[in-house]
Protein backbone atom coordinates (compact mmCIF):
# COMPACT_ATOMS: atom_id res chain seq x y z
CA UNK A 1 0.00 0.00 0.00
CA UNK A 2 1.53 3.43 -1.14
CA UNK A 3 1.25 6.77 0.91
CA UNK A 4 -1.98 8.19 -1.68
CA UNK A 5 -3.83 4.18 -1.02
CA UNK A 6 -2.88 4.54 2.47
CA UNK A 7 -4.16 7.97 3.04
CA UNK A 8 -7.37 7.01 0.74
CA UNK A 9 -8.10 4.40 3.71
CA UNK A 10 -7.37 6.47 6.22
CA UNK A 11 -9.78 9.03 4.83
CA UNK A 12 -12.42 6.55 4.81
CA UNK A 13 -11.93 4.67 8.57
CA UNK A 14 -12.02 8.66 9.77
CA UNK A 15 -15.22 9.10 7.44
CA UNK A 16 -16.86 6.11 9.72
CA UNK A 17 -15.47 7.55 13.16
CA UNK A 18 -16.39 10.84 12.42
CA UNK A 19 -20.08 9.75 12.15
CA UNK A 20 -19.66 6.99 15.44
CA UNK A 21 -23.25 8.08 16.62
CA UNK A 22 -24.44 6.48 12.91
CA UNK A 23 -21.90 3.77 12.31
CA UNK A 24 -21.55 1.60 9.12
CA UNK A 25 -23.50 -1.31 11.68
CA UNK A 26 -26.48 0.76 12.36
CA UNK A 27 -27.71 1.21 9.08
CA UNK A 28 -30.38 -0.61 8.03
CA UNK A 29 -31.08 -2.66 4.49
CA UNK A 30 -32.38 0.24 2.80
CA UNK A 31 -29.33 2.42 3.76
CA UNK A 32 -27.10 -0.37 2.68
CA UNK A 33 -28.54 -0.75 -0.71
CA UNK A 34 -28.11 3.12 -1.01
CA UNK A 35 -24.61 3.00 -0.24
CA UNK A 36 -23.86 -0.03 -2.46
CA UNK A 37 -25.59 2.10 -5.49
CA UNK A 38 -23.94 5.26 -4.55
CA UNK A 39 -20.39 3.21 -4.48
CA UNK A 40 -21.22 1.65 -7.51
CA UNK A 41 -21.80 4.82 -9.63
CA UNK A 42 -18.70 6.02 -8.27
CA UNK A 43 -16.77 3.44 -9.57
CA UNK A 44 -18.80 4.09 -12.93
CA UNK A 45 -17.97 7.97 -12.91
CA UNK A 46 -14.29 6.86 -12.50
CA UNK A 47 -14.35 4.91 -15.87
CA UNK A 48 -15.76 7.10 -17.67
CA UNK A 49 -13.08 9.54 -16.46
CA UNK A 50 -10.46 6.47 -17.57
CA UNK A 51 -12.44 6.65 -20.79
CA UNK A 52 -11.76 10.09 -21.89
CA UNK A 53 -8.54 10.14 -20.59
CA UNK A 54 -5.76 7.68 -20.72
CA UNK A 55 -4.75 6.13 -24.61
CA UNK A 56 -4.17 2.91 -22.67
CA UNK A 57 -5.85 -0.46 -24.10
CA UNK A 58 -5.80 -2.19 -20.74
CA UNK A 59 -6.93 0.54 -19.28
CA UNK A 60 -9.93 0.80 -21.83
CA UNK A 61 -10.64 -2.75 -21.64
CA UNK A 62 -10.84 -2.32 -17.62
CA UNK A 63 -12.59 0.81 -17.66
CA UNK A 64 -15.44 -1.06 -19.76
CA UNK A 65 -15.32 -4.02 -17.51
CA UNK A 66 -16.36 -1.76 -14.55
CA UNK A 67 -19.30 -0.07 -16.27
CA UNK A 68 -20.61 -3.26 -17.80
CA UNK A 69 -20.30 -4.92 -14.37
CA UNK A 70 -21.47 -1.98 -12.27
CA UNK A 71 -24.16 -1.28 -14.01
CA UNK A 72 -25.16 -4.91 -13.83
CA UNK A 73 -25.05 -4.91 -10.05
CA UNK A 74 -27.12 -1.82 -9.91
CA UNK A 75 -29.96 -2.88 -12.26
CA UNK A 76 -30.35 -6.63 -10.37
CA UNK A 77 -30.09 -4.02 -6.92
CA UNK A 78 -33.42 -1.66 -8.55
CA UNK A 79 -34.80 -4.96 -9.48
CA UNK A 80 -34.85 -6.63 -6.15
CA UNK A 81 -35.84 -2.96 -4.21
CA UNK A 82 -38.89 -2.93 -7.08
CA UNK A 83 -39.65 -6.44 -6.34
CA UNK A 84 -39.47 -5.28 -2.24
CA UNK A 85 -41.49 -2.38 -3.05
CA UNK A 86 -39.15 -0.21 -1.01
CA UNK A 87 -36.64 2.37 -2.07
CA UNK A 88 -32.88 3.15 -1.40
CA UNK A 89 -32.21 5.39 1.72
CA UNK A 90 -29.98 8.31 1.55
CA UNK A 91 -27.54 8.57 4.22
CA UNK A 92 -24.26 9.49 6.00
CA UNK A 93 -22.12 7.00 4.74
CA UNK A 94 -23.66 7.66 0.73
CA UNK A 95 -22.97 11.35 1.25
CA UNK A 96 -19.54 10.84 2.74
CA UNK A 97 -18.56 8.54 -0.36
CA UNK A 98 -19.64 11.18 -2.83
CA UNK A 99 -17.48 13.63 -0.47
CA UNK A 100 -14.86 11.57 -1.11
CA UNK A 101 -14.92 10.83 -4.71
CA UNK A 102 -15.31 14.40 -5.80
CA UNK A 103 -12.03 14.80 -4.35
CA UNK A 104 -10.61 11.86 -6.33
CA UNK A 105 -12.32 12.81 -9.46
CA UNK A 106 -10.85 16.39 -9.05
CA UNK A 107 -7.21 14.98 -8.74
CA UNK A 108 -7.85 12.26 -11.85
CA UNK A 109 -8.99 15.10 -14.19
CA UNK A 110 -5.78 16.89 -13.74
CA UNK A 111 -3.52 13.63 -14.52
CA UNK A 112 -2.63 13.05 -17.95
CA UNK A 113 -0.70 9.96 -19.44
CA UNK A 114 1.09 7.65 -17.32
CA UNK A 115 0.36 9.72 -14.57
CA UNK A 116 -3.25 9.15 -15.12
CA UNK A 117 -3.67 5.69 -16.03
CA UNK A 118 -1.11 5.14 -12.41
CA UNK A 119 -3.45 7.10 -10.49
CA UNK A 120 -6.44 5.68 -11.60
CA UNK A 121 -5.31 1.89 -11.40
CA UNK A 122 -4.41 2.51 -7.74
CA UNK A 123 -7.49 3.94 -6.97
CA UNK A 124 -9.35 1.50 -8.05
CA UNK A 125 -7.09 -1.18 -6.27
CA UNK A 126 -7.73 1.25 -2.85
CA UNK A 127 -11.17 1.25 -3.19
CA UNK A 128 -12.35 -1.82 -3.98
CA UNK A 129 -10.12 -2.97 -0.96
CA UNK A 130 -11.67 -0.75 1.12
CA UNK A 131 -15.18 -1.24 -0.47
CA UNK A 132 -14.81 -5.34 -0.22
CA UNK A 133 -13.91 -4.79 3.80
CA UNK A 134 -17.10 -2.46 3.97
CA UNK A 135 -19.85 -5.11 2.60
CA UNK A 136 -17.65 -8.03 3.28
CA UNK A 137 -17.14 -7.40 6.92
CA UNK A 138 -19.52 -4.57 8.20
CA UNK A 139 -22.82 -5.14 5.33
CA UNK A 140 -22.88 -8.78 4.76
CA UNK A 141 -23.06 -9.70 8.35
CA UNK A 142 -25.30 -7.03 9.42
CA UNK A 143 -28.11 -7.08 6.74
CA UNK A 144 -31.48 -8.86 7.64
CA UNK A 145 -33.27 -9.68 4.92
CA UNK A 146 -32.07 -12.90 2.67
CA UNK A 147 -32.71 -11.62 -1.06
CA UNK A 148 -30.77 -8.40 -0.27
CA UNK A 149 -28.14 -10.52 1.58
CA UNK A 150 -27.77 -12.88 -1.44
CA UNK A 151 -27.45 -9.90 -3.60
CA UNK A 152 -24.58 -8.51 -1.88
CA UNK A 153 -23.06 -12.10 -1.47
CA UNK A 154 -22.88 -12.07 -5.24
CA UNK A 155 -21.55 -8.79 -5.21
CA UNK A 156 -18.61 -9.44 -3.18
CA UNK A 157 -17.60 -12.33 -5.57
CA UNK A 158 -17.81 -9.60 -8.22
CA UNK A 159 -15.88 -7.00 -6.19
CA UNK A 160 -12.99 -8.92 -5.39
CA UNK A 161 -12.27 -10.31 -8.75
CA UNK A 162 -12.28 -6.63 -9.81
CA UNK A 163 -10.10 -5.81 -6.64
CA UNK A 164 -7.65 -8.84 -8.35
CA UNK A 165 -7.67 -7.06 -11.67
CA UNK A 166 -7.28 -3.65 -10.08
CA UNK A 167 -3.86 -5.39 -8.73
CA UNK A 168 -2.72 -7.08 -11.53
CA UNK A 169 -3.66 -3.73 -13.68
CA UNK A 170 -1.54 -1.93 -10.90
CA UNK A 171 1.71 -4.03 -11.78
CA UNK A 172 1.21 -4.08 -15.23
CA UNK A 173 1.48 -0.06 -15.34
CA UNK A 174 4.39 -0.48 -12.80
CA UNK B 1 -30.44 -67.30 -66.63
CA UNK B 2 -27.46 -68.86 -64.41
CA UNK B 3 -25.41 -65.72 -65.34
CA UNK B 4 -28.85 -63.09 -64.11
CA UNK B 5 -28.91 -65.19 -60.38
CA UNK B 6 -24.99 -64.81 -60.43
CA UNK B 7 -25.31 -61.04 -60.83
CA UNK B 8 -27.93 -60.96 -58.16
CA UNK B 9 -25.66 -62.50 -55.68
CA UNK B 10 -22.76 -60.37 -56.47
CA UNK B 11 -25.18 -57.37 -56.18
CA UNK B 12 -26.25 -58.74 -52.47
CA UNK B 13 -22.94 -59.54 -51.40
CA UNK B 14 -21.79 -56.12 -52.43
CA UNK B 15 -24.81 -54.29 -50.73
CA UNK B 16 -23.86 -56.81 -47.17
CA UNK B 17 -20.33 -55.71 -47.25
CA UNK B 18 -21.58 -52.16 -47.79
CA UNK B 19 -23.95 -52.16 -44.93
CA UNK B 20 -21.78 -54.11 -42.34
CA UNK B 21 -18.95 -51.81 -43.13
CA UNK B 22 -20.81 -48.56 -42.45
CA UNK B 23 -22.38 -50.46 -39.36
CA UNK B 24 -18.75 -50.67 -38.23
CA UNK B 25 -18.00 -47.18 -38.71
CA UNK B 26 -21.12 -45.62 -37.00
CA UNK B 27 -19.79 -47.98 -33.75
CA UNK B 28 -16.50 -47.24 -34.05
CA UNK B 29 -17.63 -43.49 -33.82
CA UNK B 30 -19.39 -42.47 -31.11
CA UNK B 31 -22.84 -39.81 -31.74
CA UNK B 32 -21.39 -36.19 -30.97
CA UNK B 33 -21.91 -35.27 -27.00
CA UNK B 34 -23.61 -32.05 -25.51
CA UNK B 35 -21.15 -30.72 -22.58
CA UNK B 36 -22.50 -27.82 -20.12
CA UNK B 37 -19.88 -25.56 -18.53
CA UNK B 38 -21.55 -23.01 -15.76
CA UNK B 39 -20.36 -19.68 -15.23
CA UNK B 40 -20.60 -19.20 -11.66
CA UNK B 41 -19.13 -17.15 -9.20
CA UNK B 42 -15.68 -15.75 -11.71
CA UNK B 43 -15.48 -19.62 -11.90
CA UNK B 44 -16.03 -21.92 -14.96
CA UNK B 45 -17.73 -24.86 -13.58
CA UNK B 46 -15.88 -27.73 -14.25
CA UNK B 47 -13.05 -25.93 -14.99
CA UNK B 48 -11.24 -28.83 -17.07
CA UNK B 49 -13.27 -30.79 -19.68
CA UNK B 50 -12.30 -33.80 -21.35
CA UNK B 51 -14.20 -33.47 -24.94
CA UNK B 52 -13.96 -35.25 -28.62
CA UNK B 53 -14.25 -33.73 -32.18
CA UNK B 54 -17.58 -32.85 -32.72
CA UNK B 55 -18.98 -32.37 -29.45
CA UNK B 56 -20.31 -29.25 -28.10
CA UNK B 57 -19.43 -27.23 -25.64
CA UNK B 58 -22.73 -24.97 -24.16
CA UNK B 59 -21.29 -22.33 -21.89
CA UNK B 60 -24.09 -21.06 -19.44
CA UNK B 61 -23.69 -17.70 -17.74
CA UNK B 62 -25.25 -18.04 -14.16
CA UNK B 63 -23.40 -14.76 -12.65
CA UNK B 64 -25.14 -11.22 -12.46
CA UNK B 65 -22.15 -9.25 -14.65
CA UNK B 66 -21.85 -10.54 -18.48
CA UNK B 67 -19.01 -13.01 -19.30
CA UNK B 68 -17.24 -14.75 -22.07
CA UNK B 69 -15.14 -17.48 -22.94
CA UNK B 70 -12.53 -16.65 -25.49
CA UNK B 71 -9.88 -19.38 -26.68
CA UNK B 72 -6.43 -17.85 -25.61
CA UNK B 73 -5.51 -16.75 -29.81
CA UNK B 74 -9.31 -15.65 -29.98
CA UNK B 75 -9.64 -18.81 -31.87
CA UNK B 76 -13.10 -19.20 -31.02
CA UNK B 77 -15.13 -16.67 -28.19
CA UNK B 78 -18.43 -16.87 -27.25
CA UNK B 79 -19.60 -13.26 -27.42
CA UNK B 80 -21.31 -11.37 -24.45
CA UNK B 81 -23.09 -13.85 -22.17
CA UNK B 82 -25.29 -12.45 -20.13
CA UNK B 83 -26.86 -13.53 -16.50
CA UNK B 84 -28.65 -17.01 -17.98
CA UNK B 85 -27.95 -16.26 -21.48
CA UNK B 86 -25.84 -19.08 -23.07
CA UNK B 87 -23.56 -19.87 -26.12
CA UNK B 88 -22.63 -23.72 -27.68
CA UNK B 89 -19.41 -24.59 -29.97
CA UNK B 90 -18.96 -27.08 -31.64
CA UNK B 91 -15.15 -28.98 -30.81
CA UNK B 92 -12.89 -29.16 -33.63
CA UNK B 93 -9.84 -31.46 -33.40
CA UNK B 94 -7.45 -28.43 -34.40
CA UNK B 95 -8.71 -25.63 -31.87
CA UNK B 96 -6.99 -24.23 -29.00
CA UNK B 97 -8.53 -25.49 -25.66
CA UNK B 98 -7.57 -22.58 -23.17
CA UNK B 99 -9.16 -20.08 -22.74
CA UNK B 100 -10.67 -17.02 -20.60
CA UNK B 101 -12.86 -14.37 -20.25
CA UNK B 102 -11.73 -11.30 -21.99
CA UNK B 103 -13.70 -9.37 -19.46
CA UNK B 104 -12.22 -10.83 -16.43
CA UNK B 105 -9.25 -12.01 -17.43
CA UNK B 106 -8.05 -13.79 -14.07
CA UNK B 107 -10.82 -16.49 -14.83
CA UNK B 108 -9.51 -19.39 -16.99
CA UNK B 109 -9.89 -22.93 -18.15
CA UNK B 110 -9.29 -25.39 -20.25
CA UNK B 111 -11.12 -27.88 -22.45
CA UNK B 112 -8.96 -31.80 -23.44
CA UNK B 113 -9.29 -33.24 -26.35
CA UNK B 114 -9.97 -36.92 -26.23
Amino acid sequence: MNLKQFAFAVTLLLSFQAFAADSPEDLSDLEIAHVAYVADLIDIQYAHIALALSTNPDVHEFAKTMIRDHEAVNEQALALLEKLGAEAQDNFLSQSLQKGAKEIVDELTSLRGDEFDKRYAENELSYHKAVNDLVGNTFIPNIENPEVKKLFEAGLEIFKAHEKHAEMMVKKLQ
Amino acid sequence: MVRNSIGVYLLFAVFLIWTVSAVQSVAAEPDPSEHIIEIVGFKYIPDTLSVKAGDTVVWINKDIVPHTATADDLSFDTGELKKDESTGIVVTKDMTLSYYCIYHPSMRASLSLE
